[in-house]
């Protein structure tokens, strides 16, 4: 008993020789002991104070020992209470039991109970203790439950031989499952789409394994068949000895939210397309203009030299017959004068010349914009970088060319890269937009001249690094750590919705597990520094391309302009290094 | 014929106005608003000046703010394939351009537009002349 906390026990006996025995007997043992002799006493007592377990008698004046249960009885459910008796009445004890008594023990007059009560109190808290324990672990498993039943959140768990042993009614709907009966028991791989799984399950068990937590983004795969993203935590249960005896699951579906990624992803493009159209529209009534020009002075100029060849033919015949008319002569000569002949000689193969140009201009930027903003597959594929940034330089020429410079110095040897092409189109355009605006911002302010945006491209290992360089007014210190934020714009209204760059970072970092950051300088410049690893792909995407066709990476639905066709001033052969003049 | 000068910083643009208008116009180009001042400068006097509006060095709207300084006699057309609402104000506010034509313009209407200007100009020349010497009394 010495090591147990006191315990307070209430004892309500008339018998004032028994008391004495009683108390001593229990102080000895390390109770804290309050006696009270009667009934009325006993009920104040016990409503005053919180006591560890109640002795009472059964014959006591003013209230008995059965009244004064029945009466505790009704204020709640009751401590340990012992009954003791002299007479040992069998209905008594009967009644006693049914309101919740502990136990019952008959007075005898050797005083085997005195010795008998310790041991019947300390039984009857350690019993009481349990039923309460017990009754608290339901109701907390209730509550659990209630919680698990009503989150929108998924929640399950599995065993160590990855079999389903709980799932609750959002996991379950998230799955696609009727009822959890059809989950529970199952191999949890089942609800993963095959080649997702082996793509994860080494992180994922590892983690569990490991006795850590995992956290990432995934698929789940339906018992309708389709495919789920959702973001998934693994994480151990353990038990009190900290031993991982299971582990938990939590799932949240994140299509809504992968949806609106893609929307706003789609709507920055558009963004962005919109704001070079005025730009692009400029780009091609240049060439239209001409082309038109050009097609008018040929019109005229097959007239003139019309008129004349009908005087040749008056000339052939007759030389034929032998009589030449001076007159005639004179006429050619004149009408040769007149029309300038020498002139049309040497300009009408240059507006031929000049007019194609103009139309392969025009249909390299056609071209270009057709490439750029692809709808595209959702699909990895692979891609000729190189080309994808020079076609972004081509749509977006009108926004540098009265600026900057564009320098290219593209790897020639640069491996295709598995990437979304639309997607890093949208990317290099948004940098490459940024430079020309921070180039023509420093030529406004510092009265330079033009600047220059120099893009590399070069292999390192596993990845491709893209770096924009630009000549332009650099990133203030200030506002480094934002340039990423949404909604972050330093230009005016309606020159940017501040969506640019965090697109590119969510396009660069989330869908392709590659880098972007920048090294800047004020008044220097800033250069922007993506790295791409150069295969993205799933090994079961890999596979399903390689079986699917020797040409997998030609998309018919992606066309690059030619290199030819850019523009006349790229030059896209061996030499690695080319400047694009505005 | 009178002598109109076009400004453009696309070469193929400028020989192809020169090939499409010599019948009826005297036509000499400048590659760019800097070439156009050395024109106007040293081989004037001209009638019609026709200018785009975005250029390096300068635009076609600030090149006309220039010329009106010193030869504010000559017409000033634009002609640009940037056909928004503000460089056209502009192009009037501080061009005080005569007419704004957008890219791609017809041979035809680029014509009329030509005569409208350089008529434009014999009737400043003819007011210029009769302010300046009165009929003697």
């Amino acid at each position: 008993m010495s090591e147990n906390p006191r315990y307070h026990v209430l004892y309500m006996e008339d018998d004032a020789a028994q008391v004495r025995l009683v108390q001593k007997c229990l102080e000895r043992m390390g109770y804290c002991v309050d006696v009270v002799l009667d009934g009325l006493a006993g009920l104040q007592c016990f409503s005053e104070k919180r006591y560890d377990a109640v002795v009472v008698d059964q014959t006591m004046p003013l209230r008995s020992g059965l009244e004064v249960i029945r009466d505790m009885a009704e204020q709640g459910p009751l401590p340990p209470t012992i009954m003791v008796t002299g007479t040992g009445n069998e209905q008594v004890a009967v009644e006693a039991m049914k309101l919740g008594v502990s136990d019952y023990l008959v007075k005898d007059l050797e005083g085997g109970f005195v010795r008998l009560l310790p041991v019947t109190i300390e039984r009857a808290i350690n019993q009481h203790r349990l039923v309460e324990e017990k009754r608290l672990a339901e109701e907390n498993l209730r509550l659990f439950r209630s919680f698990a039943d009503a989150s929108a959140q998924g929640f399950g768990m599995g065993d160590f031989q990855r079999k389903v042993q709980y799932v609750n009614p959002a996991l379950c709907r998230i799955l696609g499952e009727k009822n959890p009966e059809a989950i529970i028991g199952k191999d949890y791989r089942d609800y993963y789409p095959k080649e997702r799984w082996q793509e994860q399950s080494d992180q994922v068990w590892k983690a569990v394994v490991q006795n850590r937590q995992w956290t990432g983004e995934t698929l789940a795969f339906t018992a309708n068949g389709t495919t789920v993203p959702i973001l998934q935590s693994v994480f151990p249960i353990c038990n009190d000895q900290g031993e991982p005896i299971c582990y938990g699951t939590t799932v949240t579906d994140i299509s809504e939210r992968k949806h609106l990624e893609q929307e706003l992803v789609q709507a920055q493009k558009l963004e962005a397309i919109g704001q070079l159209a005025a730009g692009i529209a400029h780009e091609i009534n240049t060439p239209i203009q001409y082309i038109g020009d050009n097609a008018c002075f040929l019109q005229d100029a097959f007239c003139d030299i019309n008129s004349l060849l009908a005087l040749f033919d008056l000339l052939l015949k007759s030389s034929k017959h032998g009589a030449v008319g001076e007159s005639l002569v004179r006429e050619v000569e004149a009408t040769r004068n007149r029309i300038d002949l020498d002139y049309l000689t040497i300009e009408i193969p240059k507006a031929i010349q000049q007019s194609l140009e103009g139309v392969e201009r025009v249909a390299s930027i056609v071209g270009a914009m057709k490439e750029f903003s692809h709808p595209g597959r959702k699909e990895k594929q692979a891609v000729d970088l190189n080309k994808a940034i020079q076609s972004t330089l081509t749509i977006s020429r009108n926004e540098w060319k009265y600026v900057a410079e564009v320098v290219t110095d593209l790897d020639p040897s640069l491996p295709a890269v598995y990437c979304l092409p639309t997607e890093i189109n949208q990317v290099m355009l948004n940098i490459v937009v940024n430079a020309a605006h921070a180039v023509g911002q420093a030529i406004r302010e510092d009265k330079k001249g033009m600047g220059v945006i120099t893009v590399r491209t070069r292999r390192d290992g596993d990845c491709v690094e893209i770096r924009i360089e630009d000549t332009g007014t650099g990133i203030p210190e200030a506002i480094r750590t934002r340039v990423f934020d949404p909604f972050f714009t330093t230009k005016d209204v309606g020159q940017g919705s501040g969506q640019g760059l965090a697109i590119a970072r969510s396009i660069i970092v989330d869908r392709h597990g590659g880098t972007i950051r920048f090294e800047s300088e004020l008044k220097r410049g800033t250069t922007f520094i993506i790295r791409l690893p150069i295969d993205a792909r799933t090994a079961s995407q890999r596979e399903a391309q390689a079986k699917g066709s020797s040409n997998a990476s030609v998309d018919p639905n992606v066309i690059y302009a030619s290199p030819a066709s850019i523009h006349e001033n790229i030059s896209t052969n061996d030499a690695d290094c080319s400047v694009l003049t505005p | 014929m009178s002598r109109i000068l076009f400004v453009d910083d696309e070469p193929n643009t400028l020989e192809a106005y020169r090939r499409a208008l010599r019948r009826r116009f005297d036509i000499e180009t400048a590659l760019g608003a800097t070439e156009a001042l050395e024109a106007v400068r040293h081989r004037g006097p001209y009638t019609v000046i026709v200018a785009d509006v975005r250029m390096p060095e300068m635009t076609g709207i600030e090149l006309f703010t220039e010329i009106r300084k010193t030869n504010p006699e000559i017409v000033r057309i634009i002609l640009t394939g940037n056909a928004d609402q503000q460089t056209a104000i502009d192009a009037f506010e501080r061009g005080q351009v005569f007419c704004y034509l957008g890219k791609p313009c017809p041979v035809k209407a680029l014509t009329e537009a030509l005569e409208a200007g350089i008529n434009q100009y014999s009737l400043t020349q003819y007011s210029l002349t009769t302010t300046i010497s009165p009929p003697q009394s």
